[in-house]
């Protein structure tokens, strides 16, 4: 109902509807009034009628209370016949009480007959004929005695048809006004939605930008006094929105002519306004800019991460700042610092709005900083290690020795199997022993990112002591007492670094006199906070490594300066002067603090305190393999090294494991093989470095044609390599050289197990 | 509320009582002395109170009833309005003046005293004798007016002698009871109306003055008229004779068994009393004139133009047809068309308001004169008819009612100009009616009428033996009357009787009384 009503009225003008909802009411108002009156009218009259018959009746019975009249026929007969002149009047009877005989009756037959008392006025009903009737009863008294009983009956008819003609006369004085107040509504109606059409009509002139047209509407009255204040409104309103395109302006120049880049972006990363400059900035206009993504302007590494780094975050926290690279319309990049934020629309739409700085120049010139550090830093390792180099070649020496006399005697005894295999594990032993001797300058000639992981640094440590052993004389004696297993965040190379400075330090100190270097580590507990070098630390848990040696020690004065770049004690062909400044910065980009301790002629002690994370180390994630038969299978491998005895080995070892082996000498012949048909292997294991199609390369084209191929890259060569890297590719495993044979048995059969 | 449900149980308690008490007050149920249980009881309404009980005095018509039922006389009338004889034996003429009337031997009176000649004697000399009533004159004196002697002839005869020869003396004995002497002479006229001895049927049991007389069977009744069969004791056991004054009263009394008979009924009321099955409605021609005397010695109404312009200005039609639903007729003059010596020539005075105006008007009748209207309680409606007509001939007038007429009330400073009355003529004759209402002085003569001829015809009349001259004389009489117009002649109304359908043996009397000796009451209604 509701909804049909609003339907029909949604569609309607102003004036239908002010009509209806006018003449509707008035309608029903006179309706109700016209039925009130007409009720009230014929209660009026009702009981108007009742009074006045009964008034008669009293008169009657007033004149039947005499003595004279009471049994006198004749009179009583008159007296009822009077009655009869009464419009309203139906029938009469006197009843003598005494025996409820009908002494008069207007229907003179029944003069005369007994009446039931009770049932007399059913009788006197009857002649009613239907119409609406009702009695009137008085006792004739005379002397105080009852004599008869005057039962009347009238009708009400008389009543009804003068309501009735009233009703007529209503229903035409209604209709007439529901005429006339149509004709006034109509009128009125007409008046009042006039002048407002005209004002609908005047604003759509308004909102279509004329701010000069004026509704004419010349009257005193409501509407008049609308449309004044209507035009008024539009001379305020033009001065308004005037203001408003000052304003606008100028904040268009601020926002066009800033440097910065100012920006509004949605939530998937549409730009929605950018300034003109930050536009020109990557080499476009402000307008080419709007409406697209800010992926397009990325590279694809950066894409890929866009929404993970970028939007997730901002949407999560409502704010997100950082750095970001977006490549010019010459496909440059620019490195932009940004801070968004999580701003919200009054429709509930939310956009990121922000502001960033071009800090391309300032990211370049770090780099160029940085890569001269590196530099230096490689300069210094490589003092280090031709310091070094003597010693180790003396290792060296002594392991080939030995490697030689065993092979030597194994051919001696090669009849002797018992024998020669005695002699032979010698010749594995002294292998080892050489290559865990390249392992660990390897490790330390490496030039990588710093990473920081959680470590218990006493593994570390205990790797550069051992290369430590072996390139210093024996005159220097190395003293261990690591007894914390304590985790820090640290990156095991700086660590490696900062241990082989301060003990090469410590052995050019004591070269001449030779001594002890002790070098230990715990844990200890600072209950307050104190200055160190480097600033505050604060109470609480550290790992304490010490080095200590019996050297010739420093003044207070050289102690000041031992820190300085380039500064040093030794003469040129003993150092860059770059070491303790380089364990400074160590420290520093650990969080950790440094104290120094020396006097001339007393030795010098290093206190470094590394924050603990926790108190035990974790025990390494480094496959650790029990159990060989687990490691058996069937399946197919692809090798690719170009390294023929490392090819052969591989698939001796594979082979011993049940493995079938297919080798290949450079990646170009093994992706010919694979795109053969590339499901005959069900995994392939990769040199990174050859000639011709590389490791990487490889492992790309391969997942190209099958994606899901499980690819193991193994690599000697750390710099052009790193595990992110090859993840990057989907490479799913990235083995470093050299080779353990079960840690890469055991990857291969994880990874074909679905482990990875 | 303790006290409030007390309080409303009292209130209960209390009504309960009292409703009680006078349902059983009021309601005949409840108490004995019910009609059914009246014992051989009969009661009469009457219309008039029960005083004078002395037949020497002047009497009205219920008297007259009640004495009649209590005293006879030496003649009386059977229902052929015959004379009889009652308490005598016979009669006869001795010579024109004498009247020799022989006495029933062993009449007893209620007080055992044996009817003499001695009682005769003493109860007619009270009547015409002047002085004759211990000293003061019977104003009945006029109905012996020819009365000159008696004589007791013996102990059972007496001679009646008359001044002039008088036919009329045995009807005009049947208007006089016979009082016991010695009784009468012990306790005077006041004792005797406390309790009156007669030789009548009924004797006296007890008077509630005004209201009721209590009567009962006379044990040693001679039984009544021989001429009047059957002769013997009466039926009834008791016998009450009811005083109400309100007719509407009485016809609610015998509806509702209260009473057995009641007379004198309005003719407008017999067809409700003819609705009752219980209730038989006895008829009689009518025994009273309905007049009003006009004060003829009072100017102006000494002018006759005037007389007869008030007799012009009634419908006397109108009324008999209106008010008496035709039951009566209007009267020429005085006497009433069954009377003896009727005129049947005379036409009653026409009904011609412009003539009456005329007449008035030529005599000089001041218009503004309110005419004074007396009358007594059973007239007023006369009264109030009379007036609505002088009101059409635009004399206005005032009407007072009065319960007796007293002598000094009448002549020319009497203050009245109208007296409307009726006089009833139980004997059926022009001496009934002419000598008291027309006859100079007459007893009922309030107009002061005189007339040297008619007194001269009444004379006449009454001096002669020969009926037809008598007829003569009254019709002559009748003739002047008519011209002199004393009075507004009015109208006739035949009687009714209401009576319970146990009554048996009832008739009432062509003289308009009303005799209960032979009347008897049956237990049940057919």
């Amino acid at each position: 109902m509701i909804r049909l009503f609003n339907s029909f009225f949604r569609d309607r003008s102003l004036f239908v509807k002010f009509l209806v909802f006018s003449i509707i009411p008035i309608v029903i108002a006179i309706l109700f009034l016209s039925f009130s009156i007409l009720n009230f009218q014929k209660q009026v009259r009702i009981e108007r009628e009742k009074e006045r018959t009964s008034l008669l009746i009293s008169l009657t019975t007033l004149t039947l209370s005499n003595e004279f009249v009471i049994y006198n026929k004749g009179l009583l007969d008159n007296i009822l016949d009077d009655l009869k002149n009464d419009k309203s009047f139906i029938c009469a009877a006197i009843v003598d009480l005494t025996d409820n005989r009908i002494l008069s009756h207007t229907d003179h037959n029944r003069d005369g007959s007994v009446v039931d008392g009770d049932h007399l006025l059913d009788d006197l009903f009857e002649h009613g004929n239907g119409s609406e009737v009702y009695a009137i009863n008085k006792e004739i008294i005379i002397s105080g005695e009852k004599y008869a009983g005057l039962k009347t009956v009238f009708s009400l008819d008389e009543v009804h048809q003068e309501i009735i003609e009233m009703k007529g006369y209503f229903l035409s004085i209604a209709l007439i006004a529901v005429v006339l107040g149509t004709l006034c509504l109509f009128y009125l109606a007409k008046v009042i939605t006039n002048p407002i059409q005209a004002l609908v009509n005047q604003t759509k002139h308004i909102g279509s930008g004329n701010f000069d047209s004026r509704v004419v509407y010349e009257s005193k009255d409501i509407i008049g006094q609308l449309a004044r204040e209507f035009n008024k409104m539009v001379v305020e309103l033009k001065h308004k929105q005037q203001l408003i395109i000052d304003s606008e302006e100028k904040y268009r120049d601020l926002f066009n002519n800033i440097t910065d880049f100012v920006y509004m972006h949605d939530l998937d990363g549409r730009i929605l306004n950018i300034n003109r400059l930050a536009a020109k900035s990557l080499g476009y206009e402000a307008k080419e800019l709007i409406g697209r993504n800010i992926q397009e302007f990325m590279s694809n590494y950066d894409k890929a991460t866009f929404i993970d780094v970028f939007l997730s975050p901002i949407k999560r926290d409502g704010y997100r700042e950082g750095i970001l690279s977006l490549l010019t319309k010459e496909g440059d990049k620019r490195y932009i610092e940004y801070k968004s934020n999580l701003l919200r629309q009054p429709q509930d739409n939310y956009y990121i709005s922000g502001s960033g700085h071009d800090i391309t120049d300032r990211m370049r010139a770090e780099r160029e900083l940085k890569k001269v550090e590196q530099q230096l830093l490689q300069t210094q390792k490589l003092e280090t290690i031709g310091t070094l180099a003597g010693g180790i070649a003396h290792d060296f020496n002594n392991i080939l020795s030995s490697i030689f006399g065993y092979c030597e005697l194994a051919q001696a005894t090669i009849d002797n199997p018992r024998k020669a295999k005695r002699n032979l594990e010698q010749v594995l032993k002294g292998a080892q022993r050489a290559a865990e001797l390249v392992q660990q300058i390897l490790t330390f000639s490496r030039q990588t990112e710093y990473q920081k992981s959680p470590i218990a640094i006493y593994l570390e440590i205990n790797e550069t002591l051992k290369l430590i052993r072996s390139s210093i004389p024996s005159t220097i004696k190395i003293t261990k007492k690591l007894r914390s297993r304590a985790m820090v965040m640290a990156d095991p190379i700086k660590i490696h670094q900062l241990v082989m400075n301060l003990c090469t330090n410590a052995y050019h100190a004591m070269r001449k006199t030779g001594g002890t270097i002790t070098v230990s580590l715990e844990d200890i507990e600072i209950s307050k906070s104190k200055y160190m070098r480097g600033g505050k630390i604060h109470a609480g848990k550290y790992l304490k490594l010490e080095i200590r040696d019996t050297g010739h020690g420093m003044d207070e004065k050289t102690i000041e300066k031992v820190f300085d770049p380039y500064y040093t004690t030794k003469t040129v062909s003993h150092g860059t002067g770059l070491g303790l400044a380089l364990v400074e910065a160590i420290v520093d980009e650990h969080d950790s603090f440094l104290e120094i301790f020396s006097k001339p002629g007393q030795g010098t002690i290093f206190y470094i305190y590394f924050p603990i994370i926790k108190e035990k180390g974790i025990i390494s994630t480094d496959l650790k393999i029990k159990n060989d038969a687990r490691l058996k299978g069937n399946e197919t491998i692809m090798i690719v090294d170009d390294e023929k005895d490392i090819r052969q080995f591989l698939k001796e070892f594979f082979n011993s494991y049940g493995y079938q082996i297919y080798l290949f000498e450079n990646g170009m012949n093994a992706l010919e093989t694979f795109k053969t048909d590339p499901n005959q292997f069900d995994i392939i294991l990769t040199d990174m470095t050859m000639p011709g199609l590389t490791g990487d390369k490889l492992a790309k084209q391969v997942l190209k044609i099958r994606p899901e191929t499980p690819v193991i890259l193994f690599s000697g060569f750390y710099e052009t390599m790193s595990e992110t890297k090859a993840a990057e590719l989907g490479i799913r495993k990235y083995i470093k050289k050299p080779i353990e044979n079960l840690e890469l048995i055991a990857a291969v059969r994880k990874i074909l197990d679905g482990e990875f | 509320m303790k006290n409030f449900r007390y309080f409303v149980f009292r209130r209960v308690f209390w009504s309960s009582i009292f409703f009680l008490f006078t349902y059983c007050v009021y309601n005949p149920l409840c108490l004995a002395s019910d009609s059914d249980n009246r014992n051989n009881q009969l009661v009469v309404c009457v219309n008039q109170p029960i005083i004078m009980l002395d037949p020497a005095i002047h009497r009205s018509r219920t008297i007259q009833i009640i004495l009649k039922n209590m005293l006879d006389s030496l003649t009386t009338r059977d229902a052929d309005m015959k004379i009889v004889p009652q308490l005598a034996e016979s009669w006869k003429l001795i010579d024109d003046t004498s009247w020799e009337f022989k006495l029933r031997k062993g009449v007893k009176f209620h007080n055992n005293d044996e009817l003499t000649a001695e009682d005769i004697k003493f109860s007619l000399e009270r009547i015409f004798k002047e002085g004759g009533m211990e000293g003061t004159t019977s104003p009945r004196k006029g109905l012996l007016g020819s009365v000159s002697d008696i004589c007791i002839a013996d102990r059972y005869t007496v001679i009646i002698k008359t001044k002039t020869p008088w036919p009329i003396l045995p009807l005009m004995l049947s208007f006089h009871e016979i009082v016991p002497k010695k009784y009468m002479a012990k306790v005077g006229s006041e004792g005797f109306q406390s309790h009156p001895v007669g030789t009548g049927p009924f004797k006296f049991v007890r008077l509630e003055k005004d209201q009721r007389i209590f009567l009962e069977r006379f044990e040693n009744y001679y039984g009544g008229s021989s001429a009047i069969p059957p002769v013997q004791k009466p039926p009834l056991k008791s016998l009450v004779f009811e005083y109400v004054s309100s007719k509407s009263k009485q016809i609610r009394m015998l509806k509702t068994k209260k009473c057995d008979i009641i007379s004198h009924i309005d003719p407008n009321a017999v067809p409700i009393l003819k609705m009752s099955p219980q209730i038989s409605v006895l008829t009689n021609p009518a025994t009273r004139s309905y007049l009003a005397d006009i004060n003829c010695r009072k100017p102006p109404f000494n002018d006759l133009r005037i007389r007869q312009a008030l007799n012009y200005a009634v419908d006397m039609n109108k009324i008999v047809t209106q008010i008496l639903r035709g039951k009566g007729i209007s009267l020429s003059t005085v006497l009433l068309p069954n009377s003896f010596g009727y005129n049947p020539d005379l036409k009653p005075y026409a009904y011609d308001p412009e003539l009456s105006k005329k007449m008035l008007s030529d005599a000089g009748f001041n218009s503004n004169h309110t005419l004074q209207i007396r009358c007594n309680k059973d007239e007023v409606q006369f009264a109030n008819i009379l007036a609505s007509f002088f009101i059409q001939i635009g004399i206005k007038s005032k009407t007072s009612v009065v319960e007796f007429r007293k002598p000094s009330t009448f002549g020319k400073s009497a203050s009245w100009d109208i007296d409307v009355g009726s006089w009833g003529d139980s004997a059926l004759d022009a001496v009934g009616i002419i000598l008291p209402k027309l006859q100079t002085n007459g007893r009922g003569n309030y107009s002061g009428y005189s007339n040297p001829k008619v007194d001269s015809l009444i004379a006449k009349a009454e001096g002669t033996f020969d009926l037809n001259f008598r007829k003569i004389c009254y019709q002559k009489i009748q003739e002047i009357v008519y011209q002199d117009a004393p009075m507004i002649f009015g109208y006739a109304k035949m009687e009714f009787y209401g009576v319970r359908k146990e009554v048996k043996n009832f008739s009432p009397s062509g003289s308009g009384m009303m005799n209960m000796h032979d009347v008897f009451i049956t237990k049940e209604v057919e």
